[in-house]
């Protein structure tokens, strides 16, 4: 491979022609998108208010850029508003910005459809939080300590029903006031459920109203939470009701600390999902299965030399050596199996054990059926099952241990699935007691 | 005429779009859609090119009025892009590897890396590990065709910084191809 075939495969990434319906997509995100306009005017006198200090930072917002790293909380009891551009944080240009900056702040806002008003939404800001110690946020695995939550607290006043009728924590989502943020991210709020007997708070989670329901008698609130990354707390953020065109934007976050993230519990005996059970001598519950269990009473072992971590597993079972760049020990299977081509695994696998690069997450719409902490030779990690695409596979069922083994990566996942795993019960039960006995080398 | 136009269209059509006319700013993104689509899908890859170059424009319509000098319009429009790329792909970095999709198929997407020997196959896995900053000045200077200027320029960095930058990705791009032929070679002998 030399220079000449980089360059041209440099090339060839931009030789790519746009689809014909680009700029009518472009035109129409436009037409959808908020008018940035300056809210600095309407602050001045706030910002006469606050401290020196905080006025040489907003100074500095002026003249250019903000800064990287969030200014911290100030000395003030007055909020500090960074002098960023950002939507109308008003519904109408009459009255004075909206803000859900402090906890307890309170804004009210029209609910809107397609045709108009047809209620009122009342928001209040809570309290930052870093996580869940009894519900470990399940979207990013192994990440929790990485996230803190923000919350609100959300109520509708309906004057009529709304068009289309559904409504609730689609809604609503929270992004950085600043468009060109480095990290730039639009959070949407989460509708967390209760899965698998696993608590996702928070419990009074706002949902989505289908609509089908006297909405002029059934309570209509809860509490909408976003989920965002410890590196954006630095990012100035609002809350935006995405109903109503432009969208509303209120500012709900001054850049600063992020809460301390809340230790998700280990889990112990007492708290096991169904069907996970204590075993003597292992650290955490494994699913109960007479036929894992007698797999294992002499087991065998083997080390990936590579990745340095060494397994026990069934005697009867088998396992690669190194092939086509794949370390041994990184492949299970009931059955003999024979590798046809270099590296590539025979439909017989059931369970992958791997060290991928950079952080592994799940896609925020993944149904999980279980999702819990669990900690693999000292180290705190995630296991999950979960079907990625219940539409088009409703049945598929899909069974992991992610294991972060550092702050961006790489990451330890094993695997096992309902499409490879012929007895898919068994095979969750023995990657249960592979990864309960799973060492990682030094 | 660099005083009146800029990349053949009147600077009165960036004008009028500044003070919000939509059709003048339709015609802006008629000009550029495919230059900016071009460079997006050089540095994220054609399958997002289309919503970069969609944030793109709608980041340039929300902060026209604030353009100064109307003549750098294709420059800062060029800017914004390469802005939006990375925060795409380390935004899809932070998200990670959605292993409840594809675990399987990732953990054998490496050891493909390593077996394959044609060369857009080898390069491409490399490319895609490259950091967002690697990405777009290849992207800029290579894919794109931009001087090393006007490649510093969208970065927003000295042409000094965009030339060691340069260097350096294309340093870590033949490491990275180099490895798998180091492998077979090894596994050869």
């Amino acid at each position: 491979m030399n220079d000449a075939q980089i360059t041209e495969y440099l090339r060839s990434r931009s030789r790519v022609a746009p689809p014909p319906s680009l700029a009518g997509s472009i035109m129409a995100a436009v037409d959808t998108a908020p008018t940035l306009r300056s809210w600095f005017a309407s602050l001045v006198p706030a910002v006469a208010a606050v401290a020196v200090a905080v006025a040489v930072l907003m100074l500095a917002f002026v003249i250019g850029r903000g800064p990287q790293v969030g200014p911290g909380p100030t000395d003030s009891d007055q909020p500090a508003p960074s002098a960023s551009i950002v939507p109308s944080a008003s519904p109408s240009d009459a009255g004075p910005p909206l803000s859900l900056l402090r906890p307890g702040d309170v804004a009210e806002i029209p609910a809107t459809d397609a045709t108009g008003e047809w209620g009122t939404i009342r928001i209040e800001r809570m309290e930052d939080i870093g996580g869940y110690s009894d519900a470990p946020i399940a979207e990013d695995v192994g990440l929790s300590g990485e996230f803190f939550v923000i919350e609100f607290f959300v109520s509708y006043t309906a004057e009529r029903m709304p068009d289309p009728a559904q409504f609730g924590s689609l809604d609503w989502s929270l992004r950085p006031i600043d468009p060109n943020a480095e990290h730039f991210f639009v959070t949407e709020a989460k509708s967390f459920e209760r899965v698998g007997g696993l608590g996702i708070r928070p419990d009074d989670a706002l949902p989505v109203f289908p609509g089908a329901i006297d909405i002029f008698t059934t309570p209509t609130e809860g509490t909408i939470a976003f989920q965002v990354s410890r590196r954006e707390a630095n990012l100035d953020l609002e809350l935006v009701y995405a109903r109503t065109t432009p969208q509303v934007a209120i500012p709900a976050r001054i850049a600063g600390p992020a809460p301390e993230p809340v230790p998700v519990a280990t889990p112990t005996p007492g708290t096991a999902a169904p069907g996970y059970v204590t075993v003597e001598g292992l650290p955490f519950p494994v699913l109960d299965s007479v036929d894992a269990d007698a797999l294992f009473t002499q087991p065998d072992q083997c080390t990936n030399p590579e990745d340095g971590y060494t397994v026990t597993f069934p005697d009867d079972w088998y396992t690669n050596t190194e092939t086509g760049g794949v370390p041994a020990c990184s492949w299970f299977t009931p059955d003999f199996f024979e590798v046809s081509a270099p590296g590539v695994a025979p439909d017989d696998i059931w369970i992958f054990i791997g060290v991928v690069e950079g952080q592994v997450g799940y896609t925020s719409n993944t149904p999980f059926y279980l999702s819990e902490a669990v900690t693999v030779d000292g180290r705190a990690g995630r296991r999950t099952e979960y079907n990625p695409n219940p539409n088009a596979k409703p049945d598929y069922r899909g069974y992991d241990y992610v294991i972060p083994l550092g702050q961006d990566g790489p990451t330890l996942v094993t695997s096992t699935n309902s499409d490879v795993a012929s007895d898919y019960a068994l095979a969750k039960a023995v990657l249960d007691r592979i990864m309960a006995t799973f060492t990682f080398g030094d | 005429m660099a005083e009146t136009e800029t990349e053949g269209r009147p600077l009165e059509i960036v004008s009028r779009a500044q003070a919000r006319d939509r059709d003048a700013f339709e015609q802006l993104v008629e000009d550029h859609a495919t230059e900016v689509y071009r460079l997006a899908a050089s540095i994220v890859g054609a399958a997002d090119a289309g919503d970069v170059t969609q944030d793109t424009f709608v980041a340039a319509w929300q902060q026209l009025p604030r353009l100064r000098d109307a003549t750098r319009f294709r420059a800062w429009l060029r800017q914004i892009c390469v802005n939006r790329a990375r925060n795409w792909l380390r935004s899809a970095a932070r998200r990670g590897v959605p292993v409840g999709l594809d675990t399987q198929d990732f953990l054998a997407d490496r050891t493909d890396f390593r077996r394959v020997v044609e060369a857009r196959t080898v390069i491409e896995p490399a490319f895609e590990r490259l950091n967002a900053d690697q990405r777009a000045i290849l992207a800029l200077h290579y894919s794109m065709g931009y001087s090393i200027a006007e490649a510093a320029d969208a970065l927003r960095v000295p042409v000094g910084t965009a030339k060691s930058r340069l260097n350096a990705a294309l340093n870590v791009l033949r490491d990275a191809v180099a490895e798998p032929e180091r492998s077979k070679a090894e596994a050869s002998s």
